[in-house]
Order: structure tokens, then C-alpha cells, then sequence
């Protein structure tokens, strides 16, 4: 478990995200913007003054009182009457208040805030790496593949409805719970994801930010209403994945495909630990998709060689995929798994079943249909691999598919 | 004994570019405290008065413009200006465009 708990040693990130989350729940979700100003504001102070001295031995609990003096300093100038709880005088007053005691709820609440049902899914990936992760619109943009512009109206839209339809932070009740869980386990999804696409110059970034995703499922992990059979299998898909993180950029930052990693480079604590909550996520005959994607990663994973892995036996996985979902990344990765299990001829005669249509502007489709095609002699590839290049955004991946001609 | 001006563009920082930045200042100063060089420093609080005039009347100041604000010192060790100049070029507020660093003997007997 400890992994999933590490404390991370980014200090002024993690206590942006403990600050936020714990004075949001004491002053309420319609003053985010003054609590982040507040917390902001406390950050940069913190940054001048133990520039030239030492960083006192709690800063927490220094950073806490200077961005909650700063809260009610702006409350009490906005309105003549404050209405604070006194809740929140008393814990303040209280000498050996720490904001550790209790942060996972805090965080566990906020969590459940950031992923509320009113904003949009991509809304919530980025208020998550906002208010959840401590990333500032800059990073998040670069995280996301985004204009930094584009990423701050987008969370000034999500503030707008967090701060009218959250209401309370709280975990939602128990008939509520299952399925804001779900929505909060696709967040965390995304943010995984979005984190564990390749980049050129950003492994650190998007490490970071796998990481905390990893962090976040920790935090409902350790909370007993939120274990469910899909969390489990979430954890073991990013253990899975995450255990490989380094083995897949060189030290030119060059993208290495499975076939070529270093097996030394990856992480078989993390293996592990996949291993052990996939085996806990084992609930009745059905499969969830986080099940089945975990198990695929796992195949990877516990492969010895690449001549060992086990393609019938993913092929399989993803025909139960398939007959679940009509996710066409899900179709597409199938056919890459059919040229390695039976072969480029039966893979190719999968590929003219799917509808073309869909897949126009589709670059991992040109990809795949290029690479069909120069392995069968077929002189046209040439073209489709520069539909594929044309199309991708990532940097990383136009060099590798460059490399193919 | 250096005057720092400027260089607090820093609104947008995020808490990791906060860090970063610290850690650099941190490093800069850590090398002039273990070479003998440092002997004080502090940075300054944004607001204060003036006290002005025999009639010795307060205003709110500084007055000047953000950048012409002084927001800290740092007290150095050093042969000669010119030393003590180049010392003064490793400091970390020179990230900034607008930072400005006045470079002053501090008088002794």
C-alpha cells in the first residue's frame, strides 16, 4: 500500500491541494476563488521569505494561518458581517491544530466537488489537476495538449458551476455514491491517461501526473464506503501501466515501443501491487472495462520476454471488450493484437470490417492500415503512413512513425 | 549591501514554479552563507509607511511603482564593487525582466 500513499515531495503543490481542500470545506465552495487567491497569495510569500530563511518546521501550519488570515481579512471587507462557523475559529485558535488531521476527508470531499455531475467531463479532468493536483493553467495546458487560454475559460467555467451546484463538500450518501463513484473513478481515468500518453520533454510532467492520479485513488482506496470491485481494477490497471512508465522514453526522450524496452526499468514492486488488486477487484463472472483493460496491461507486464507474451490470451481480453463497448480505440488495438496472435492477412480482413466512415481524421487508423500494408508488399502504405503522420498531434509519435518509411 | 528591485512578476506562478524558483534562490544564497560571503539579508513587506518632513508626517507609501519598490537586501562580503558586482550576477531575481539590482557599500569606519 505504501506506494499509493507516498507522501509527494512536491511541498508548494501538495499543500496548495491540502490548503484548498480543507478551507473550502470550512468556508464553502462559493468562495473558491478567495480561498485560492488567498492560498496563492501565502505560496508567494512563503517563496520570498524562505528564499532567505529556513522553511519553519511545519510550513503547513504556517501557510494555513497566513491564506485563512487572509480569507477572513477579504470576508470581512466584502460584507459587515462575517457568517463564518465557529467551528473554524475554534480549530484555528487551538495551538496544535494541524491540517493533516483529517486531510484525506477533506480531499476525499473535494474529490467528489471536482467530479460533480454538472460540469463536463473534460471540465472535471482539468478543476481535478486545478484544485486537486495543485497545477497551474500553464501545466495543465501543457498536460493536456492544450492553449493555455482555452485551458483557464474552461475552469472558470467549471468554478462557475462548482461554486452554484456543489452545495456542501461531502461525500455524497450512500444511494448517491455508486454512481458519482463512477464518475469520479472516469476522472481519475482521464487524468491517468492524459498523463500516461507519451510526450516529447514532458515525461516528468505527465509522470507527475499519473502519480497523482494514483494518489487520488489512494485517498477513496482508504475510505471504506468508496471500495468497489471498478476501484480495485482501476489501481491495478495504473500499477500495471505505471511500472513501465520509464522504460518507455530513452534517454533522448525517444519513444520505445514495448518490443524494445529495458525490462530492468520497470517497477516490479508496482507489478505487484497490480497484481494484488486486480485479484481483489474479482467480484461474481463479469468483467468491468477497468477489469479488462487491467488485465491486458497485466499480460504485458508479467510477460518474461517479447516472444513470451501471451497475444492469444489478450486477443481474447479484448473480444470481450469489443462485445462490450463500441470504443474505437478498443477496436483499433484489437487489430494490432490479431497481426501478432494469427497474422497480417486475417488482421487486414478484421480491418475492412470496420466502418471507414468513423474513421477519417483517425490517425492511429492510418497508422495500423500503413504498417498492414508494408508488411503484405502493398506499395500504397507509403501514403496512408503520411495520413498518420499528418493527423497525429504528438511530436513524439510523428518521429517514430517518421521513422517508418 | 544589494538593494533588490523588481522581479516579483510572479502572480501566475504555480506552486511547482514557486518551488522551483525558491529552490534557485535557496542555492544562490546557500553558496554565499558556506563560502563566508553572506553576512544578512531579508526580503521587505509589500506595504508601509513614510514618515516625511521636520513635520514628520505620515503617508502611506512607498510611492513608487511596483518595480521601483525596493522588496528586500541582501548584505555581502566583497573585496571591491566590482566583487561585489559580480557576486551580484548569480542572484535568481535576474529571471526577470524587470528586476533591477542596486549594488551599495555599506560605510564603515
Amino acid at each position: 500500500m505504501s506506494k499509493l500513499n507516498e507522501t509527494i515531495d512536491h511541498l508548494f503543490r501538495s499543500e496548495y491541494v491540502k490548503l484548498t481542500s480543507f478551507l473550502t470545506s470550512k468556508f464553502g465552495v462559493s468562495n473558491i476563488d478567495i480561498i485560492e487567491d488567498a492560498v496563492q497569495e501565502a505560496l508567494l510569500k512563503a517563496m520570498r521569505l524562505w528564499s532567505f530563511k529556513e522553511i519553519p518546521e511545519n510550513p503547513g501550519k504556517w501557510l494555513y494561518r497566513v491564506s485563512h488570515n487572509k480569507i477572513i481579512d477579504v470576508l470581512r471587507r466584502q460584507s459587515k458581517t462575517v457568517m463564518f462557523n465557529p467551528e473554524i475559529m475554534k480549530d484555528y485558535e487551538d495551538g496544535d491544530f494541524s491540517i493533516d488531521d483529517g486531510i484525506q476527508d477533506e480531499q476525499l470531499k473535494m474529490i467528489f466537488a471536482c467530479c460533480h455531475p454538472s460540469m463536463k467531463e473534460t471540465e472535471q479532468v482539468m478543476l481535478s489537476l486545478k484544485l486537486l493536483c495543485g497545477f497551474g493553467n500553464k501545466e495543465i495546458a501543457r498536460a493536456l495538449f492544450k492553449q493555455t487560454e482555452a485551458v483557464k475559460k474552461a475552469i472558470t467555467r467549471a468554478k462557475l458551476k462548482f461554486k452554484t451546484e456543489v452545495g456542501d463538500l461531502e461525500v455524497p450518501s450512500s444511494e448517491q455514491l455508486t454512481e458519482r463513484l463512477n464518475g469520479v473513478l472516469k476522472v481519475i481515468y482521464l487524468l491517468f491517461n492524459s498523463g500516461y500518453t507519451a510526450h516529447s520533454g514532458e515525461s516528468l510532467l505527465k509522470k507527475e501526473v499519473c502519480e497523482d492520479a494514483l494518489r487520488l485513488a489512494g485517498i477513496l482506496h482508504n475510505n471504506k464506503d468508496c471500495s468497489s470491485s471498478d476501484l480495485n481494477a482501476l489501481i491495478a490497471l495504473m500499477c500495471y501501466q505505471m511500472s513501465r512508465f520509464d522504460a518507455r522514453v530513452n534517454e533522448e526522450g525517444k519513444m520505445v515501443i514495448f518490443e524494445n524496452q529495458n525490462r530492468e526499468l520497470w517497477d516490479f514492486d508496482l507489478i505487484n501491487l497490480g497484481s494484488q488488486f486486480l485479484g481483489q477487484s474479482v467480484n461474481g463472472t463479469n468483467y468491468s472495462q477497468y477489469q479488462l483493460e487491467a488485465a491486458i496491461a497485466r499480460e504485458y507486464a508479467v510477460s518474461k520476454s517479447y516472444e513470451d507474451v501471451d497475444w492469444e490470451n489478450i486477443l481474447r481480453i479484448y473480444n470481450i471488450l469489443q462485445s462490450q463497448s463500441n470504443n474505437l480505440v478498443y477496436q483499433l488495438n484489437r487489430l494490432v493484437i490479431i497481426q501478432k496472435a494469427k497474422g497480417t492477412k486475417e488482421a487486414m480482413k478484421e480491418l475492412q470490417k470496420l466502418d471507414t466512415k468513423k474513421l477519417e481524421d483517425n490517425h492511429l487508423y492510418y497508422s495500423i492500415l500503413s504498417n498492414f500494408q508494408k508488411d503484405l508488399g502493398i506499395a500504397d502504405y507509403k501514403t496512408n503512413l503520411q495520413k498518420a503522420i499528418d493527423l497525429t498531434e504528438n511530436q513524439q509519435e510523428k518521429e517514430f512513425l517518421t521513422s517508418l518509411f | 549591501m544589494f538593494l533588490l528591485r523588481g522581479g516579483d512578476r510572479m502572480d501566475d506562478f504555480s506552486p511547482e514554479e514557486m518551488e522551483a524558483h525558491m529552490g534557485k534562490w535557496k542555492a544562490w544564497m546557500g553558496g554565499l552563507a558556506e563560502a563566508g560571503v553572506l553576512t544578512g539579508g531579508l526580503p521587505l513587506g509589500k506595504e508601509g509607511k513614510q514618515v516625511s518632513g521636520t513635520s514628520k508626517v505620515v503617508s502611506d507609501g512607498p510611492f513608487a511603482a511596483g518595480k521601483e519598490i525596493v522588496g528586500g537586501y541582501i548584505a555581502v562580503n566583497a573585496e571591491s564593487m566590482e566583487a561585489a558586482i559580480e557576486i551580484s550576477k548569480g542572484c535568481p531575481i535576474f529571471e526577470s525582466e524587470d528586476a533591477n539590482l542596486e549594488v551599495r557599500e555599506m560605510m564603515e569606519m
